[in-house]
Formats: C-alpha cells, sequence, structure tokens
C-alpha cells in the first residue's frame, strides 16, 4: 500500500507539475506572440510616419528644387493609409485587452497629423500661403511651424504606445510566475510527503513487527538459557501474535 | 503514552481536512477549472495519504488517556496547520512558505489575520479552502472528527475536557456524545442560516456562504479585499452581527434556548453580561464618534461603531470602518473587547466573559472577606458556586494571558514595530481575533512583518486556541510517557 501510493503520489504530482510546465509553456508563447505584435504595431507605424515626414520634407523644404514631385506625392498619399491602418490595429489590439483608453492619445495625434499632411497634398497649404499677402508664409515655414510638432506629438504617442502596451502584459508576466511556481511545488512537497511517508513505514513496522520479534527473541533466548518464563503478553498481532502464542504452546507441552 | 493510538485520531483529523480539500476543488471546478483546481485536488490526496496510514496499521483502541487526549488535540491541530497550508503553497503568488504557514494557522485557529494584500485575485477555490479551513477550525478539528466518526466510544469525553475550555465543560451536564450532537446542530444550524440570510440580502451564493462559514466561525475571513464594507449594506451588516454575536455564545446554552430549557440565553448571566458589555461600549463609542466629528449622525456612527464591538469583541475580525482613524477612547475601547471576547464554550478565542465574571466576583468575595474575615462567601456564576480549584485556574489564566501578551508585545518591540502595533497584534493573536491596530489595522494586514514576527503570530495563535494550558502541556512533553 504504501509503495503503491507513493508510485500514485508521484504519478499525481509529476502529472501537475507537467500540465503546469504546458501552462507555463502555452502563457511564454501568449505574452511573447503579445509583445511582438505589439513591438511589429509600432515599427509599423514609425516606418509610415517617417516615410510620411520624408515624403513632406521632400516636398515641402526641398521641393522647389524638384523636377518631379509625383513619387513623393505618392509615397504621402500611401504613408497616410499605413499610418491610418497600423493606429486602428493598434486600437483595435487594446480594446481585445480590455485597455482601449490606451491608444486615444495616439490616434487623436495620427488623424491631426494625416489631416496636416492630406491638407499638403490636396494643395490647402499652397492656397492658404498663396492668400498671404505679406508673403510671410512658404512651405518650409508650413512645415517648421505646423508639421514638425505634430510630427513629434505622434514619435511620442507611439513610444507611449509601445511602452502602455508592454506594461498591460504585466498580470500576465506575474501569472506566468506563479504557474512557474506551480510546475516545481508538486514535485517538491510530495518528495517530503515521500520522506515522511517512508518514516512513518519505518515507526510502524518498527512497532508492530520488528519490536514484537525481538521481544520474542529475547524473551524465547531468557528461557533457553536461565528457564525464566517465556513472556505471553507481549504486544503484537496477526502472524507475530500467532508466533508468540505457538512458543508459548510449544514451551508449555515441553515442560 | 501510546504514540499509534494518538496518529490514529491525528489520521481522522486528516480525512476530513482532505474531505474540505477536495469539496473546495469542486468548487475550483465549478468555476472553470480555476487555478486552484490541481492545487487543492493534490493537497487533498497527500493529505489523505498521510492520514491513512495510522489508520491503516493502528487498530481501534475504545479509551484513550487524559495525556494522549492532549497531544491528539494539540498534534491535530498542528497537523492541520501544517496539511492546510499545501493549497497555497503550491498555488503560490504571495504564498511563501512562511505566508501559506500564516494563512494556515490563521485560519484553523479562527483568528482571520491575513498576509494577503490582494484577496479578490484569488481563485474561487482556494478563497472556499481558506473559509473551509476557519470553519474547521471554528468547532475544533478534532471535535469535528469526533462527531461524525461514529466508533469512539468513551473516548469522546476525554478529548472534549482538552478541547473545550474547563469553564465550557462546567457548564455542560449533557452528556458527552449529546454535546457532540449539539455542538454540531447549533454550528451547522447557524451556518446554514447565516448563508440563506446573507443570500436573500444581496450577497452572491458564493460569498453569501463564505462570510457564513467565516462569521460562525468567528474568524473574520472575508472574499473582498474591504471586507463587509464593500457591500455598505445595514442589512447585510445586521445578518452578520446577530451570526456572530449568536456563535461567540455558549453552544450549550443556545441549544437550550431552542430547545425551550431553563438555562437558556435570556437567563444565562454570562450571556446578559456579553451583550450588556457590548451595548455600552458601542454607545460610548458611537458619542465619542459623533462628538469628535468623526461622523454625521448618531445612526451611521451607531452603526459602525457597533459592528466594530460585535466584530472584535466575538474575535471575529471583520471591518466596515477604518478603526485606525478613530479616537484614543474608542481604539482603547476596541482593545478591551479584544483582550475579553466572547463566552466560553463558543467558537471565539480570548480571555472569555466567563472568567472575567468569575475574576471580578473573586476580587470583590476578597474584599469582603477583608471586612468580615470570618464570612463564608461563594462565588457564583449562573446559580452554580464555583469551587476555589476553577476560580484558581481562572486566575492562573488571566495571569498567563496577561504575561503572555507582555512578551508578545516585548518580541514585536524588538523587531521594529511601534508600541500600538506591538500590543495590539499580540492581544489580535492571542485572542484569535485577527486585525489590531497601527500596521496591522482593520483596513491593512500582516503581510509587511518581518518572518520572525509572522512566526511569533502563528504561535501566539495556536496558544490562544487551545486555551494555553492546552499548549502548555506541550512543554511538558518529557514527562508524558
Amino acid at each position: 500500500m504504501a509503495f503503491a501510493s507513493i508510485i500514485l503520489l508521484l504519478v499525481f504530482s509529476g502529472a501537475i507539475s507537467l500540465f503546469e510546465l504546458e501552462r507555463v509553456s502555452h502563457d511564454t508563447e501568449e505574452i511573447l506572440r503579445a509583445s511582438k505584435e505589439s513591438t511589429d504595431l509600432a515599427h509599423e507605424m514609425v516606418n509610415a510616419l517617417n516615410e510620411q515626414n520624408d515624403a513632406i520634407i521632400e516636398m515641402a523644404v526641398i521641393g522647389g528644387n524638384l523636377v518631379d514631385i509625383t513619387p513623393h506625392y505618392n509615397r504621402c498619399v500611401e504613408s497616410i493609409e499605413r499610418l491610418n491602418v497600423a493606429t486602428e490595429r493598434a486600437q483595435q489590439r487594446m480594446v481585445e485587452i480590455d485597455s482601449p483608453t490606451l491608444t486615444d492619445s495616439l490616434i487623436y495625434y495620427t488623424a491631426k497629423i494625416n489631416d496636416l499632411a492630406n491638407s499638403y497634398i490636396n494643395g490647402d497649404v499652397h492656397r492658404t500661403i498663396a492668400q498671404d499677402t505679406l508673403m510671410l508664409s512658404t512651405p518650409h515655414s508650413w512645415y517648421v511651424e505646423y508639421y514638425k510638432p505634430e510630427y513629434v506629438n505622434v514619435s511620442r504617442q507611439i513610444t507611449k504606445f509601445m511602452t502602455g502596451s508592454e506594461s498591460t502584459l504585466g498580470p500576465d508576466v506575474n501569472r506566468l510566475s506563479h504557474t512557474a511556481r506551480r510546475a516545481v511545488t508538486p514535485v517538491f512537497i510530495s518528495l517530503v510527503v515521500m520522506v515522511v511517508v517512508v518514516l512513518m513505514l519505518h515507526y510502524f513496522l518498527g512497532y508492530y513487527l520488528i519490536k514484537p520479534i525481538i521481544k520474542i527473541n529475547n524473551s524465547l533466548g531468557d528461557y533457553l538459557r536461565y528457564r525464566s518464563p517465556f513472556d505471553k503478553e507481549i504486544s503484537c498481532r496477526d502472524d507475530i501474535k500467532s508466533l508468540r502464542d505457538r512458543i508459548a504452546l510449544l514451551i508449555a507441552k515441553l515442560k | 503514552m501510546r504514540v499509534p493510538i494518538v496518529l490514529r485520531y491525528i489520521g481522522m483529523v486528516m480525512q476530513f481536512v482532505a474531505a474540505f480539500m477536495l469539496a473546495s476543488a469542486g468548487v475550483s471546478m465549478l468555476n472553470g477549472y480555476d487555478s486552484a483546481y490541481y492545487p487543492l485536488l493534490l493537497s487533498s490526496f497527500i493529505t489523505a495519504l498521510l492520514g491513512a496510514f495510522p489508520l491503516f496499521f493502528v487498530e481501534k483502541d475504545g479509551e484513550i488517556k487524559t495525556k494522549e487526549g492532549y497531544a491528539i488535540v494539540v498534534g491535530s491541530w498542528l497537523v492541520a496547520c501544517i496539511v492546510g497550508m499545501f493549497p497555497y503553497l503550491i498555488w503560490g503568488g504571495e504564498f511563501t512558505l512562511i505566508n501559506a504557514w500564516f494563512e494556515s494557522v490563521s485560519g484553523f485557529t479562527t483568528t482571520g489575520a491575513s498576509i494577503l494584500n490582494d484577496i479578490e485575485f484569488l481563485p474561487r477555490g482556494l478563497l472556499f479552502w481558506r473559509s473551509s479551513s476557519a470553519w474547521i477550525g471554528g468547532i475544533g478539528v478534532v471535535m469535528f472528527a469526533l462527531v461524525i466518526l461514529p466508533s469512539m466510544g468513551k473516548s469522546r469525553h476525554m478529548l472534549s475536557n482538552v478541547e473545550m475550555s474547563t469553564i465550557a465543560k462546567d457548564n455542560f451536564h449533557y452528556r458527552s456524545k449529546v454535546i457532540f450532537r449539539i455542538l454540531i446542530t447549533i454550528y451547522l444550524g447557524l451556518t446554514i442560516t447565516t448563508t440563506l440570510a446573507l443570500k436573500y440580502s444581496g450577497m452572491t451564493w458564493f460569498d453569501a456562504i463564505n462570510h457564513a462559514m467565516s462569521s460562525c466561525s468567528t474568524c473574520g475571513f472575508s472574499t473582498k479585499n474591504s471586507s463587509v464594507a464593500f457591500w455598505d449594506s445595514p442589512l447585510i451588516e445586521g445578518i452578520i452581527m446577530a451570526a456572530m454575536t449568536l456563535s461567540a455564545i455558549h453552544f450549550g446554552v443556545l441549544y437550550a434556548t431552542f430547545t425551550g430549557k431553563h438555562n437558556n440565553i435570556f437567563r444565562s448571566e454570562v450571556v446578559r453580561t456579553f451583550i450588556i458589555m457590548m451595548v455600552v461600549i458601542s454607545l460610548v463609542i458611537a458619542v465619542n464618534l459623533v462628538t469628535s466629528g468623526l461622523y454625521s449622525t448618531f445612526g451611521e456612527a451607531m452603526r459602525h461603531a457597533s459592528f466594530q464591538v460585535v466584530s472584535l469583541s466575538t474575535t471575529t475580525g471583520f471591518a466596515t470602518a477604518d478603526t485606525n482613524t478613530w479616537t484614543p477612547l474608542a481604539i482603547v475601547l476596541l482593545i478591551f473587547c479584544s483582550v475579553i471576547c466572547g463566552c466560553a464554550g463558543s467558537s471565539s478565542g480570548g480571555m472569555k466573559v466567563d472568567r472575567l465574571l468569575i475574576a471580578s466576583k473573586v476580587i470583590r468575595n476578597r474584599m469582603k472577606i477583608q471586612l468580615h474575615p470570618n464570612a463564608i462567601i461563594r462565588t457564583k456564576v449562573d446559580g452554580m458556586v464555583q469551587e476555589e480549584n476553577t476560580q484558581n485556574l481562572v486566575m492562573t489564566f488571566i495571569v498567563s494571558y496577561i504575561m503572555l501578551t507582555i512578551i508578545g508585545t516585548v518580541i514585536y518591540a524588538m523587531f521594529g514595530c511601534d508600541l500600538i502595533t506591538s500590543f495590539t497584534a499580540s492581544v489580535a493573536c492571542l485572542s484569535n481575533v485577527g486585525p489590531g491596530f497601527g500596521e496591522i489595522g482593520s483596513m491593512s494586514n500582516f503581510a509587511d512583518l518581518p518572518v520572525v514576527l509572522k512566526l511569533n503570530s502563528t504561535l501566539l495563535m495556536l496558544i490562544g486556541r487551545l486555551e494555553i494550558f492546552g499548549f502548555i502541556q506541550l512543554l511538558f512533553i518529557r514527562s508524558w510517557k
């Protein structure tokens, strides 16, 4: 019974450890996947933003020297679209992990910079500049005064999104550490319990088997050497009790 | 002393503990196999396995001796606390080895002190186990096992002598078998009634069961971080107050009341003193809180004052307000409640009203004898003459309680706690109340205490739960053979 229970205990605790390890593996994968997703999104947003910024710089700052601005125009349109898509995906992801407010500022500033970029490629900026009779405004000054501050704001928001989304993984990481402990503790406790079981077994075997046999042996030895009476009251049970009684009977018959 | 016999009874207790762990695993299963399912299942298996060995090897024995009775009670409590920490330890989280031990001892001794910063983070299975340990502790692990296990014959009474305080034993006129039936009937009845009442006053089934178990065992474990204050409901507070008060009254007296017998709660001097004490202290605190401007209306002050007074007097430890912010007079009176606590023969801990009553009468009689040296004055409680031996025991208990409180306070202070935290932690643990004041106030916990102090707290809890003398017997273990 003792050995069967020890084996059962080991199998049980081993199975739990394996199950928890499976969970650790699953949780780690989840965390890594979530982290990669956030990093990819931030990477995509940064790329799109830089692409848009480059195109705007080419058109607004050094645009006068360009022969053909069409490629930059196309790049700008494409980057606006990419930034919109990436921001929407970021918002969707934050909704999925119950932190929808984390992307509020990002969406606001992205919409603002995209509006600015759109107003440039639509020609609204040029029309405004043309209406300026004092000729104080230029595309370059528009870039410095309006576009660049928004570019900085969006960059900041992307960084914020990056750190924010990583911090939302905190509880998952915490859970992972718990699961990892749950994978180890059962085996450790089972080992301690096994030691206790073995000690109990040792105690009970000693108390009910070994001690009575030693007492019977000593009492029989005393009888054989000194003819002192055999102790019929030795506390024992089952087969050992039967042995004691038979020895007592044998001694009685020999008399 | 026959060690195998002691081990056999401890083994029985372990089977019961294992059954409750299995029930908690069932709760986990019902909650979509939450993260406590496997820890509870494995703990249940380990506990049942360890308890099965003595049952397998040792045969039944009709009679047990006094020393064996002591060993069974103390051993069962210690073993229950050890196996009770397995679910916490395996589950992990905030439960390090010492924290798991603390939470387990706190549950089984019905103290209700916690090391958890975020209770609501715990899975439901583990929360249920936490309340279960308190519930088992409330009735007494050993007594609980004895009621259900039918094969113990004469040995029942021997254990009841140890389990219940001497006074509780004196108050019982029923045969031991009847005593156990009474206890389990009252305890189960109270728990079921409280569960239903809490459910129909707005709690979920889960919260209602947990709070009923916690109230009836006078433990004070809650499923919410803000304890009973979470519901902010006078009705729920009223129900819990009633459950706590009834659980702190001698179960024999409660049984007599429900069965229409003569010696009921309306005639009991001890119960009368207990109720009057709580009412007067609540009124004084309420007036004090209103005059000091902490509460705008008397009704609101009385609501919070009475809940806190009942909670501490019954050694439960639930909270609806942060008592750390209350006035010095209110704090002193609440500490007094934590020292005196409920009646003997109940699930509450502490010094007990019975002892306070006997001690005050002994002092009064001593003064009378000073005036009339030849007078023969008897000390009576509830119409019964208290023998000199009982009086001596009461006085010895009170002195031992004070000495242990002082020693406990010194140990807390040695490790950097302030005076109010040290003293109230010592009282709260020794009386099995749970919350104290200062760093361990009603809205905080024992999490930040150093390991040594957590161990000191658990030792005080065990000493208090075993009515001091039950534990002190362990010191004379050499004379047991």
